[in-house]
């Protein structure tokens, strides 16, 4: 039997009113598809998870927010879903490979969700892109790099970010975020 | 001591004391002061040494562009020299001390350089001294120039500070809040724009702080808190005081250092400075001007000033630099200080205009002397009196000095803009070329007074609105002083006889540019590099258009035609901290860590980087006595038993699609289109140039889908290198590809007990029997009773070996889970020391070996590069000179007299060749002590040398003074006909 470590081991901090945690009850998997298989990935998608396909730089969050897909480029998504709402190996088995192409994702990233009223002055100081709520809407993505780590920023909610990176450099992806929480807030 | 020279008014809080020690002097000044203006006002005008001269000091100037007010701030690790007195906002308990002195400040000993030497040392001496006799040079030239260079000095110790850095973005940045800055803000403000109002002070409002004018009848002043108050109720408009724009980069990016802690005494683990990269749609470049002095005899004692300076000394500050001052201008604004001081009831002895005009006012009580000149000054630490050109002696202890304003088009120029000269108002202008959607106004632009400053202001501003697509609000013009701004085009006193200093900061004068010229360095470049005019730390602020102009006269052409250096970023020193920012130490750059890391960390291993990864390097036990006892112990168990070892860092990339073989056969030089579904391939890359690239194996785990592995160092680029043939070579294919290196934790198990041991771990439905799972196989598989897994039957060590790969949440208890079963095989775990000792047993290429010079002929696997398919790379591979009879071949070597150390980098020669590159036969790339064969082995690259085996060469290394006789034999030392990875 085999036991499960995430990569920061279910980490979970404040920051003043600030939260820093790692959500660890994700599963990830990528979905690629040929230009004309596109129409069939996108019906396949809306029968299985009542979403379809966003453009690259948006994401579709289902109507009970379980499943999220991310739009990553025109040809390739991410299907983002906890443990407990959906069954992977269903989805692998199932008709999606026919004409579409997953890998398994989830322990390639760590993701950590930033929260709380500072969370946005915190990601200013090491995230690029123009995180602004008039700009970077909800359920918005973006791929990016932070702090020299590869990166993906979802606009869960306002002053709500899930943040992803590669999980073998999770604790330098973390000391980033940690360190930026405590130069914005007075803790 | 007491304020002497405090007076009424400015903007200091005078209800908030502060102290503050200075050489060691307990002084007092108050919240608002700098501590220029805290030293001035406590009669303090010695402040520093000049460079070179060692010439006494006082404060020049009231800004930024101050040259000669440089001091050594805090102490111990926190001391930070070269800081300008002008801009350190005071706060209590500051202690500074002056800097570039030996000895006191008073009784600098390395005066006797200005007192005595100065004829011998003037510009460009050292390019024409310490020539003889050259053993001089180092033992006694260097060390005394070194001894005696440089301002201030380092604590030689860590910045304890901490740093950090940011991205900000908005539609329109305005660098510089004075009153074209704030009108700007305001007005895009207002209009709904995202604004940035920046601005290097602490106090915002630039000179209205410092002048008595007025806008729309109410005070500068009051003018500038009834902006701030609206400007700080838009939640579009962010204000950034403390805050210097110090470069202009493509793209509207600017770079902006912000002092959030430099005020204080302590930063309380809070950053001192951000770096902030300021990502902006249009830019108003609002930064105003910057007085210019005059060149005449001894113009750099302590008292003499820019009259701008005496101005604003007495307005915001409260503090009466001189007694009886006197003024000296070449332009209007000169007389400005004088009426200043006058409406306050303060003397002024008299007021110098180079210019044979009518006066511009009259000044009560002093002389007016128009066309006049002054030939020298007295008054070695503080000015006492004038002498003018006509014998005349003025007594007083401040010279306001003005030469002119200079608009601030610093940057203007850091994208190669060139600004041009404007004979109208003797200064260069921003030029044609401007930063990409950057506009300028104000000063900055030549708009001196403040009236036209508004009206370009505004006009300015709303131009960038309707660019920026938003709707100008209705803001009338405001209504502002129209002050006089004549200025003239007189620089120097041509009558002194006495030096006259241009650059204050390095101590460059009139005879040193003229001599520069004399001795035919005719560009201002030449001429800057020469005298080192507009260098330092200052960049010339106030010193560049005086020498420009000097030159010009030198060479008999216009200052246009003479033209001027431009600057580059930054405006303002940059502390190196504040560069670096956050990497610093352990979070220098990103670590990244293999699934097994803090097993291996509960195992004592010793950790090695490798690339960003730490791996574990070898595991020691006790009683070992160095790496080499455990490295030894790891690779005979592996070899007679069976060894673990982490091998997650190695590159996964899954290929997916119905065109992948076909693409992998563009990639690998061999072909993978008949490549059954369950098999691995080595397989090997080559750049375009026919260099061999990168190699690694790639399985088949369905008909469309592939993984490929790559080598640790490689893995980022070989990712990028299939993205860039996918997306541009061949955008047409059916080819999907993701990065799997996070995904999957991945264990090498090696040695004759390896099945065994996975026998005990996969599943009983997958047979690894050697028949059901022979070498080469793969498949997904599962293992600890349903755990999804991937099994590959490859060996990097020669041995029979497999690499099981398991989700990276897996990989630790993986490591676990190997240990435990294997114990009845006494399972070691072995790190990268044993895996390089093993790999080159068997004669495997690995990084030493593919380092971007060599070639699949070079490595003995030309066969791989197919005859029936292209690939990339394979035409260039043909090159005649890249396939001579000679070429380079992988072989092992062995030394001649056993148990001699091998050493990697040495180089063959034959036997009693002489040591000289002609004679160069290849090189020894990688070594090991081998504890199977006992004695040190070698793989490396020797001309012909397959066709050499047997002979013996010389294997030179005088780097390490280690060369010995070896024999060339085949690289694969152990099980060469591969019984062991097939059993």
């Amino acid at each position: 039997m085999l036991q499960p470590i995430s990569p920061l081991n279910g980490y979970s901090r404040k920051f003043g009113e600030n939260k820093l945690e790692e959500v660890d009850n994700m599963k990830v998997i990528s979905i690629a598809t040929s230009e004309e298989n596109k129409n069939f990935l996108n019906k396949e998608l809306l029968k299985i998870f009542n979403i379809g396909l966003p453009v690259p730089g948006k994401s579709n969050l289902s109507s009970d927010g379980s499943i999220r897909l991310l739009g990553l480029s025109l040809d390739q998504w991410l299907v983002m879903c906890s443990e407990q709402e959906c069954n992977l190996d269903s989805i692998l088995d199932g008709s999606l490979p026919e004409k579409a192409y997953l890998t398994l994702q989830t322990d390639a990233w760590v993701m950590i969700r930033i929260s709380g009223p500072s969370a946005l002055t915190a990601l200013e100081r090491i995230c690029p892109v123009n995180l602004d709520p008039q700009i970077f809407l909800k359920n918005y993505i973006a791929r990016t790099i932070m702090e020299h780590l590869g990166s993906i920023v979802i606009c869960e909610d306002l002053n709500s970010y899930l943040l992803m990176s590669a999980s073998s450099s999770a604790k330098s992806f973390l000391h980033s975020l940690e360190l930026s929480l405590q130069n914005v807030t007075k803790s | 001591m007491s304020q002497t020279d405090r007076i009424s008014g400015g903007l200091i809080d005078r209800n908030k004391p502060m102290e503050f020690v200075f050489n060691g002097k307990l002084l007092q000044g108050f919240k608002g002061d700098t501590l220029a203006s805290a030293l001035l006002a406590n009669g303090i005008r010695l402040m520093g040494r000049s460079f070179k001269y060692h010439r006494p000091r006082g404060v020049l100037t009231s800004g930024p562009e101050e040259p000669n007010a440089l001091v050594e701030l805090r102490r111990n690790a926190y001391k930070e020299p070269n800081t300008r007195a002008t801009v350190i906002e005071l706060f209590n308990k500051l202690e500074a001390n002056s800097q570039n002195h030996r000895g006191s400040l008073n009784f600098d000993l390395m005066a006797a350089s200005d007192l005595f030497l100065a004829p011998f040392i003037g510009a460009g001496f050292y390019y024409k001294t310490f020539m003889w006799p050259a053993s001089f040079w180092e033992k006694l030239y260097e060390p005394i120039i070194r001894m005696s260079a440089g301002l201030g000095s380092l604590s030689k110790l860590e910045d304890p500070d901490q740093y950090d850095k940011g991205f900000l973005h908005c539609d329109l940045l305005v660098i510089g809040a004075g009153p074209a800055g704030i009108l700007s803000a305001l007005v895009a403000g207002k209009a709904g724009a995202k604004v940035i109002l920046a601005d290097e002070d602490f106090l915002i409002g630039g000179r209205l702080n410092s002048e008595n004018l007025e806008i729309d009848g109410m005070s500068g002043v009051v003018w500038v808190k009834q902006a701030i108050d609206q400007l700080n109720s838009m939640k579009n408009v962010k204000i950034f005081n403390r805050t210097t724009v110090y470069g202009s980069y493509d793209h509207g990016v600017f770079g902006a250092l912000e002092r959030c802690t430099d005020h204080l005494k302590e930063s309380g683990g809070k950053p001192r400075q951000i770096l902030w990269k300021i990502y902006s749609k249009k830019s108003i470049l609002t930064a105003g001007a910057i007085e210019r002095p005059l060149a005449f005899g001894n113009n750099d004692r302590p008292g003499i000033m820019m009259a701008s300076a005496v101005r604003a000394y007495v307005n915001r500050w409260g503090v009466l630099p001189g007694k009886k001052t006197a003024v000296f201008t070449n332009n209007d604004d000169g007389w400005a200080t004088a009426r200043t001081l006058s409406e306050k009831g303060f003397e002024v002895t008299a007021v110098i205009d180079t210019r044979e005009c009518k006066p511009i006012e009259n000044i009560p009580g002093a002389s007016i002397i128009m066309g006049g000149r002054i030939v020298d000054t007295s008054g070695r630490k503080r000015i006492k009196d004038i002498r003018l050109a006509n014998g005349q002696v003025v007594p007083c202890d401040c010279l306001a000095i003005s030469g002119g304003w200079s608009p601030n088009v610093h940057l203007t120029c850091h994208q190669r803009g060139k600004p041009y000269w404007s004979s109208e108002l003797n200064a260069f202008l921003p030029g044609e070329h401007l930063p990409q959607n950057m506009s300028v106004a104000g000063s900055a632009n030549g708009s001196f007074s403040l009236s036209s400053t508004l009206t370009e202001s505004l006009r300015v501003t709303n131009n960038v609105i309707e660019e920026i697509g938003l709707k100008k609000p209705n803001i009338k013009g405001l209504k502002a002083s129209d002050e006089s701004s004549g200025s003239s085009s007189f620089w120097y006193v041509k009558e002194s006889t006495a030096r006259g200093w241009v650059d204050f900061q390095n101590d460059v004068t009139v005879k040193d540019i003229k001599q520069s010229y004399e001795e035919g360095f005719r560009s201002v470049e030449h001429m800057k590099r020469y005298t080192t005019l507009g260098m330092a730390t200052d960049q010339g602020k106030t010193s560049n258009i005086l020498g420009l102009a000097i030159m010009s006269e030198c060479t008999g052409k216009s200052i246009e035609e003479t033209g001027t250096t431009i600057f580059r970023p930054p405006y303002t020193p940059v502390p190196l901290g504040a560069l670096a920012g956050r990497s610093r130490g352990k979070n220098f750059r990103p670590y990244r860590l293999t699934p097994s890391h803090r097993w291996s960390e509960e195992q004592g291993a010793v950790f090695v980087e490798v690339g960003n990864w730490l791996r574990a390097q070898w595991y020691p036990k006790s009683g070992e006595k160095n790496w080499r006892e455990s490295v030894d112990r790891e690779v005979l168990a592996t070899r007679n038993s069976v060894g673990i070892c982490d091998v997650t860092t190695l590159g996964k990339i899954d290929i997916q699609g119905s065109d992948s073989a076909e693409f992998l056969n563009i990639v690998y030089t061999n072909a993978f289109g008949k490549l059954p579904i369950g098999k691995v391939r080595y397989g090997l890359m080559l750049r375009e140039d026919g260099i061999a690239y990168d190699d690694g194996t790639t399985a088949r785990l369905g008909e469309n889908h592939f993984v490929m592995t790559t080598t640790t160092a490689n893995a980022v680029l070989v990712f990028r290198r299939l993205e860039f043939v996918r997306q541009c070579i061949c955008p047409d294919m059916d080819v999907h590809l993701i990065s799997t290196t996070d995904a999957w934790a991945q264990v090498a198990i090696a040695g004759p007990n390896s099945r065994r041991l996975l026998e005990k771990i996969v599943d009983k439905k997958f047979s690894i029997s050697n028949d059901d799972f022979p070498f080469m196989a793969c498949g997904e598989i599962t293992v600890c009773n349903g755990f999804r897994a991937r099994l590959f039957r490859i060996s990097f060590s020669g041995e029979l070996a497999y690499e099981l790969a398991v989700p990276s949440r897996y990989g630790d208890s993986l490591m676990r889970e190997l240990m435990k079963a294997g114990d009845e095989f006494k399972v070691t775990p072995y790190g990268t020391e044993a895996l390089g000792v093993m790999r080159i047993e068997k004669g495997h290429a690995a990084g030493n070996e593919l380092n971007g010079q060599t070639t699949a002929l070079n490595l003995g696997l030309e066969k791989m590069i197919s005859k029936k398919k292209d690939c990339i790379g394979k035409i260039l591979a043909q090159r005649p000179g890249m396939n001579k009879d000679d070429e380079i071949k992988l072989v092992g070597f062995r030394p001649v007299n056993q148990g001699e150390k091998l050493v990697a980098g040495a180089h063959f020669l034959e036997k009693g060749a002489e040591e000289i590159m002609e004679n160069d036969l290849g090189w020894m790339s990688s070594v090991c002590y081998s504890p199977i064969l006992n004695d040190y082995i070698g793989i490396g690259f020797i001309k012909n040398g397959n066709n050499r085996m047997g002979e013996v060469v010389h294997a030179y290394d005088k780097m390490r003074n280690n060369s010995l006789d070896v024999k060339i034999c085949s690289a694969h030392f152990v099980d060469p006909d591969g019984d062991r990875v097939r059993g």
